[in-house]
């Protein structure tokens, strides 16, 4: 059985609490080093930037701080030679962690795809951890450098994956409109949010496991990360769909449910829906 | 667009003050799209030419007439400076440049840029004596970035160093500044800056530090974007594919910027948006109602996600949004890319916020004028300044809070015998004055009062014994914060004695002015009579050609004047300099120690006017109003829509106290640099040279605003008067129009100069065009009165007789539809002519029954349309048996909905009144009538009418 998804509580996520710097390079003043780290409402959205194409991002947590798992929200061009280390020291001729990160192409709708960086397996990794973090962009990017970066100190699976048949959405947003004539008109919002939808089976603690996660995300409120395929790079910031699982109290009142259909002793049948937060442009714009 | 960089520079000066000419050493122009040449000389009269037989155009020549250099005869002129260049040259290596004329020296720079220069805007100024710097006077570029160049002359005994800078130069930089040339001691020089937002610029020159010298300089700017008289280069709107629609506040000391999605934009464009817009509503954006003239309101509003309440505390912590200045954007990632600016989609200032359910925080825009609305408080009150004893500590009671008048125009009655007294004598001077009682001239401004915080307090005290802190002091705090003292007093027995707890009441502001106050003390004592709130051009003579002032109905005789009576601006009269003041005006420092300016009359008390005029008197006059100095020594302003600019700027969107008069106001474009003007001046000259097509001269405005009156009133009553509507244009600028019934005119689009394609049914519309008739503004026979008389409160020409016709009427129109009548005051016109032209725009346009159009365009294509353009419609819903062929409509609404990215148009029909001026009124005898015995037969030659 292929290995089941991997998802994230956003306290899981310790990377706001570290002191983010630019260990190589400058920042641009409009989009401060704060920003690496911010999922705030106010910058959700804005990367850190540099006023160069190559520099490197260092996370410090002032002592050892385990990191399982990392996740880029980048503008890197694909291919770019891109390293993400973790070392007990700002040196870094030899970090203890270091590996290379494979950037994919952008989509097709120039979308950038974040990266989900598995530490685990990474040689040097250890779980007491290392006070510092750095993402090392040794290359040279076709555009200054932005960069949003999360970093889990655990990262959590259920017993199950998916049953087969999960529904991946790819949506396109825009604005159509027809004259009489059937001249028609269309604008790109490019706000293009995938959707994931599936179903599984889940054993009685798994089903507890989703409520606690369901719980931690405060429904739709919170976003959180999943990996929808462990072997993959392609890590999705997702808030919970409050669609098939939710009702509607008043005009913007979402009530977001997860429920578990109790078929058996610990035989729960479970419906998810995760909608991505593209952040509503292609990135880094 | 391509940014102005220099490709090649040459330059050479005059070796003998005999040479006929100079010519440059050989330079290449590859690539250049712009080739300026300064020119300093003698007489600014060189000619420019070049080896690849481009022709320069030649902008204006400042010639010093001032000059110190010994070898220069007496009266001879100083240095003369000019620019000279051409556009889209003949370029290549080897390109030389001559310039032909007495003492030329020469500068040439080719520069590369904008595939679609144009030239923009000049200004220049010259020394009549000498000096050692000279400022060029200011231009404003229309858009940027644009190229701004200036070129310098003197002509001085000892040579200078001729540099110069750009004061206070936004976004640019100082690229290029010669060493003079020291030859025959002229000095000439040459610069130029890029300056990437726009802003007003001048340059300042600087000869020899040392010496006095005769200097010239001049200033122009270039800008690409052709011959479109846009402020900001939009991109079309037509290729825009992924339009993104952002907002943005600007508070006391930040500007807020919210997008429906994150917008990572550049410093350049203002900016990180958050996306925090949940909401924009349709924005709808009207002209003034074409039949009554009255302005609408207009209203945008927007719903931001406060989640993390970080707006609610900003509202808070200003107690709201409001009067913050607000507008709403649209770009494409295209333009965002290419780092150009947004469209702006409306602008004004916040009118309301409001902390809604689920923490959104909704933000309502108006207008800038609809801003100024109320039901409840007072509007805003035209004239906003009212009599007030921090100027005028004497005045009676009776003329407090009574008006400053605003007088612009020629006022004047238009026949003496018009008003007359019982016995039959005229009496004269429309323009009403306000006794302000006795003013003190001359003396000592500024004298502290002394007034301290024990004398307040005692002073509050008093009054809050007998109850009176309201009548006694709310001029001076507020009439709110009165109440609340008196409540105080009330409770306490005492008003606070300590500042801190005074200042909490009334406010720190108010208390420190009340401790800083100053009085007048010394000089001499006048009865004063308040003309205008500003300087004026002149006092006229009256039918019997002595001073028009009048007391009461008297006329001052001539031999009062300077002897108990003294007013400035009468012609002739050298008293006023001789006994008051050098000024042509009186600026009075308040207790304040704020400044008004005033035109006052002033009596001797002890005279018999005097005596008359303390005991309720009305003095009045016949003058001319507004100049354009603001100091009196301007050109009068007379012209309607140079009168109305003018009032609409310092009178009416802001409050003009005294100085020069003020520069439109001005609104932060999302970039967070660029100035984009409120008003667009150029329009109300646009609008006079039409009206010029009907009466020669153009229109005539004329008026006292003497009545405090709702601000809506007034707009209204200047579009009424004038037959022109006023709207908000696609830059967030106010704009007047008059419709222009040449065909052409009327549809040319007034930025880019070209007459737009035909919007044609099905293919351009969206579903749903419909058209509308208006009976209600129907009307064949027009009743109209004008000529206000301030004096005696009627209208010279009233629509019960007077000297004229004051009426126009349809006969056609009232047999087939009956009489439609209607009554109408043109309160601001005075002259017959204007008045008449005014009334038969408004019988033309609505004797048969009016219809107003309503069509969506599809996509973003309708943004290109701004109000008050005109469109030519083709439409099978149209009437006639082939609907509507090309069918002119006038545009008077336009709302974009940002959901659907369309905009919807109302148009006035307007073909008929374009269609009749076509058959009846051929344009070059209505618009340039020709002598009979100079036409010609065109094959023989011979006169047609010799016998004439």
């Amino acid at each position: 059985m292929a290995e089941t998804f991997l998802y994230f509580h956003p306290a899981d996520n310790v990377a706001p609490i570290a002191t983010a710097s630019l260990q190589t390079g400058s920042a641009d003043t409009d989009y401060p080093i704060e920003n690496l780290t911010d999922l705030g409402y106010a910058t959700i959205a804005a990367p850190a930037k540099t006023t160069g194409t190559s520099g490197a991002f260092m996370l410090d947590w002032g002592a050892a701080q385990r990191v399982d798992y990392v996740v880029l929200w980048h503008n890197f061009d694909a291919a770019l030679a891109v390293s993400v280390q973790m070392h007990a020291a700002n040196s870094w001729a030899g970090p203890t962690v270091t590996t290379s990160v494979t950037i994919p192409a952008k989509r097709a709708d120039t979308h950038t795809r974040k990266v989900g960086v598995d530490l685990r397996s990474v040689t040097g990794y250890s779980t007491s951890g290392f006070r510092y973090l750095r993402i090392n962009v040794s290359g040279t990017n076709s555009a200054l450098l932005g960069l949003k970066v999360l970093a889990f100190s655990r990262v959590r699976q259920l017993s199950r994956d998916f049953h087969w048949g999960v529904q991946d959405d790819d949506n396109q947003i825009g604005i159509d409109m027809k004259t009489d004539a059937g001249v028609s008109w269309g604008y790109d919002l490019m706000s293009a949010p995938r959707v994931l939808r599936g179903s599984a089976t889940l054993s009685d603690a798994d089903a507890e496991a989703v409520r606690e996660w369901h719980r931690a995300c405060a429904g739709v409120v919170k976003p959180c990360v999943l990996v929808p395929e462990p072997s993959g790079t392609d890590a999705w910031l997702v808030r919970w769909l409050p669609g098939g699982t939710f009702s509607v109290v008043g005009a913007q009142i979402f009530v977001s449910k997860v429920t578990h259909q109790r078929d058996f002793v610990d035989l729960n049948q479970t419906q998810l829906a995760f909608e991505e937060i593209t952040a509503g442009d292609p990135e880094w714009f | 667009m391509a940014d102005w960089a220099e490709v090649a520079f040459t330059s050479k000066g005059t070796v003998l003050l005999s040479d006929p000419s100079i010519t440059t050493d050989a330079i290449d122009t590859s690539g250049a799209v712009l080739i300026v040449a300064a020119v300093g000389d003698l007489d600014g009269l060189s000619v420019v030419t070049d080896n690849k037989g481009n022709t320069y155009t030649a902008l204006t020549a400042h010639v010093s007439t001032a000059n110190t250099s010994p070898s220069v005869p007496a009266g001879d002129t100083g240095g003369g400076s000019r620019l000279h260049y051409v556009l889209n040259p003949i370029v290549g290596s080897g390109h030389t440049f001559t310039s032909t004329g007495t003492a030329s020296n020469i500068f040439v720079i080719a520069y590369e840029g904008p595939a679609d220069p144009a030239f923009d805007r000049e200004n220049g100024a010259h020394r009549t004596v000498p000096g050692t710097t000279i400022n060029t006077g200011t231009i404003t570029p229309r858009s940027s970035p644009a190229l701004v160049i200036t070129g310098y002359a003197d002509r001085a005994a000892v040579a200078g160093a001729g540099v110069f800078d750009f004061p206070g130069v936004i976004g640019g930089s100082v690229r290029h500044a010669e060493s003079p040339f020291n030859l025959h001691h002229f000095t000439v020089g040459y610069g130029y800056a890029v300056q990437f937002a726009r802003a007003s610029i001048s340059a300042r020159w600087q000869g020899n530090a040392l010496f006095d010298t005769g200097q010239a300089a001049v200033i122009a700017s270039f800008v690409g974007g052709g011959t479109t008289n846009a402020p900001i280069r939009y991109e079309d709107p037509c290729s825009i594919a992924e339009p993104r629609i952002f907002a943005t506040v600007k508070t006391d000391d930040e500007i807020l910027k919210f997008g429906i999605q994150p917008l990572r934009d550049s410093a350049a464009l203002g900016g990180y948006a958050e996306p925090r817009l949940i909401e924009v509503s349709q924005m709808t954006r009207a002209s003034s109602d074409p039949a009554t003239g009255a302005w609408s309101a207009q209203t945008a509003s927007m719903k931001w996600a406060d989640t993390d309440r970080v707006n609610r505390e900003r509202s808070d912590d200003r107690t709201s949004f409001r009067n913050c200045d607000a507008e709403i954007y649209l770009t494409s990632n295209v333009q965002r890319l290419a780092g150009d600016p947004p469209r702006v989609l409306f602008a004004g200032t916040v009118y309301e916020d409001s902390a809604d359910a689920n923490l959104v925080l909704s933000t309502t825009i108006n207008d800038l004028i609809g801003s100024n609305y109320s039901l409840f408080s007072e509007e805003k009150q035209i004239p906003q300044r009212v009599i007030e004893r921090n100027w005028f500590p004497n005045a009676p009671d009776e003329a407090l809070g009574q008006a400053e008048p605003i007088v612009g125009g020629r006022r004047a009655v238009l026949n003496p015998a018009d008003f007359t007294t019982d016995l039959g004598v005229p009496i004269e001077g429309v323009s009403k004055g306000v006794y302000v009682g006795q003013v003190q001239i001359n003396g000592s401004h500024g004298t502290p009062t002394g007034t301290t915080l024990d004398d307040i307090v005692a002073a509050l005290n008093t009054s809050g014994a007998a109850g009176t802190i309201y009548v006694d002091w709310g001029f001076k705090i507020g009439y709110g914060d009165a109440v609340a003292l008196q409540s105080y007093y009330d409770s306490n027995g005492t008003v606070p004695t300590d500042y801190d707890g005074l200042a909490h009441i009334i406010g720190f502001s108010d208390l420190d002015a009340w401790l800083a106050e100053e009085v007048h003390t010394g000089g001499d004592l006048y009865e004063a009579v308040l003309i205008a709130a500003h300087a004026i051009s002149e006092i006229l003579p009256a039918a019997n050609a002595e001073p028009s002032i009048w007391v009461g109905d008297t006329q001052v005789a001539l031999a009062d004047i300077g002897v108990s009576v003294w007013a400035p601006q009468i012609p002739g009269d050298t008293s006023w300099a001789a006994d008051i003041d050098t000024d042509l005006f009186t600026d009075i420092r308040g207790a304040n120690s704020e400044t008004r300016r005033y035109t006052l009359i002033l009596f001797d008390p002890g005279s018999t006017h005097g005596l008359a005029v303390a005991d309720g008197a009305v003095v009045h006059v016949d003058c001319v109003g507004l100049e354009d100095e603001g100091d009196g020594t301007g050109a009068p302003l007379v012209d309607y829509f140079t009168l109305y600019r003018h009032v609409l700027i310092n009178f009416i969107l802001q409050d003009y106290q005294w100085g020069a008069w003020l520069d439109s106001p001005h609104f932060l474009f999302s970039d967070g640099v660029t100035l984009l003007d409120r008003v667009d001046a150029d329009s109300f000259d646009v609008a006079s040279t039409v009206a010029g097509l009907t009466v020669t001269g153009g229109y005539q405005g004329s008026f006292t605003l003497a009545d405090r009156v709702s601000v809506r009133d007034v707009i209204a009553n200047f579009n009424m008067s004038g037959g022109c509507l006023l709207a908000q244009d696609d830059y967030g600028r106010l704009f007047v129009k008059v419709l222009d019934v040449r065909r052409t005119e009327f549809l040319r689009n007034r930025y880019t100069g070209t007459v737009p394609k035909i919007l044609r049914d099905k293919v351009d519309f969206l579903m749903g065009f419909s058209i509308t008739a208006k009976p209600e503004w129907q009307v064949n026979k027009l009743t109209y009165q004008y000529a206000q008389n301030g004096y005696s409160g009627a209208y010279e020409r009233d629509a019960g007789g007077g000297g004229n016709t004051v009426f126009v009427e349809d006969l056609t129109s009232q047999a087939r539809d009956g009489v439609l009548k209607k009554t109408v005051a043109f309160a601001y016109l005075a002259d017959d002519l204007t008045a008449d032209a005014v009334a038969n725009y408004y019988l033309q346009l609505f004797k048969d029954l009016p219809r107003v159009a309503q069509y969506t365009r599809r996509g973003l294509c309708g943004l290109e349309d701004d109000l008050l353009d005109g469109r030519s419609v083709t439409h099978y819903n149209g009437y006639g048996a082939n609907g509507w062929q090309a069918h002119a409509v006038w545009v008077i609404g336009k709302t974009f909905d940002p959901r659907r990215m369309v905009s919807t148009f109302t148009a006035l029909d307007v073909e008929a009144r374009l269609l009749a001026e076509e058959v009846t009124a051929p344009e070059p005898l209505t618009l340039d009538p020709v002598a009979l015995e100079d036409l010609f037969d065109d094959v023989s030659g011979d006169p047609l009418y010799a016998d004439t």
